[in-house]
């Protein structure tokens, strides 16, 4: 079973960058490996007028990243986490997701063997 | 006397240059630690071009780029791919790196042709969208 990958882009609020990343820093990455969130990398763009935060995960199955994903949000420690640096002002502003099937051009889906 | 102080004063200018200068190079140093940029390429296929622009680069692009030290993280395709794009990742030592490793994978005669055999009908993609990216520190690939 191919593994999903999920793009997750947040539009991150005016002037909180440094504090959204201090949260995954600290907080939010250790949480993600408990509940199987495997974050491949975390990115911010250069040039950056969206104010964006980029990131992918990769999970099991689509199934396993619903389950996963929900047994996050009802983490105590994030909700704790989530409550106190949320307090003055939410960090992001908004989250565009969505789901990818990885091309791996050396697997034989890819490769000359399905060439029909 | 005069000269002395004249003297003392500069020694000292001298030394809170070199002080300044130094923590200046401790500065750039940390600020050109060896993170690599990461270029984020989202294509747009031209209409019913997704497979074809997918197997020009199983077929050719994907072997071209290693042979111009363009690293590819991995390509992926959206589950629901309204926007009908094809995205991947490229990683660079350095901004520098990637517009010289790019000049020369473009000026590949091969790949030239390549090109241009498989757009005889038409490119393959409307639009190209390129967004370079620094890590986070805490991030896996870095």
């Amino acid at each position: 079973m191919s593994h999903v990958y999920e793009m997750r882009m947040y539009y991150v609020a005016p002037g909180k960058m440094a504090a959204l990343l201090a949260r995954f820093a600290d907080h939010t990455e250790a949480i993600f490996e408990r509940h199987n969130l495997k974050t491949i990398g975390y990115w911010v763009p250069r040039e950056n007028p969206k104010n964006l935060l980029l990131y992918i995960i990769e999970h099991e199955s689509l199934e396993a990243a619903a389950k996963n994903w929900e047994d996050f949000r009802n983490d105590k420690d994030w909700q704790r986490v989530k409550a106190e640096t949320d307090a003055e002002v939410p960090l992001v502003v908004s989250i565009e997701a969505y789901f990818m099937d990885k091309v791996d051009f050396s697997k034989p889906e890819y490769g000359v063997c399905s060439k029909t | 006397m005069l000269e002395n102080m004249t003297k003392s004063h500069l020694l000292s200018f001298v030394c809170g240059a070199v002080a300044v200068l130094g923590i200046n190079m401790i500065g750039q140093s940390k600020a050109e630690a060896p993170n690599h940029v990461f270029e984020l390429r989202t294509y747009h296929a031209a209409p019913g071009k997704l497979d074809a622009l997918v197997a020009r680069f199983r077929d050719h692009t994907d072997t071209m780029f290693k042979k111009y030290d363009l690293k590819t993280v991995g390509y992926w395709i959206p589950q629901d791919n309204k926007d009908n794009v094809f995205i991947y990742i490229v990683e660079h030592k350095t901004k520098a790196d990637a517009d010289k490793n790019w000049a020369a994978f473009q000026a590949d005669e091969a790949w030239k042709k390549v090109r241009t055999e498989s757009e005889v009908n038409g490119p393959l993609q409307t639009k190209v969208d390129r967004v370079f990216m620094s890590p986070t520190d805490f991030s896996k690939l870095k």
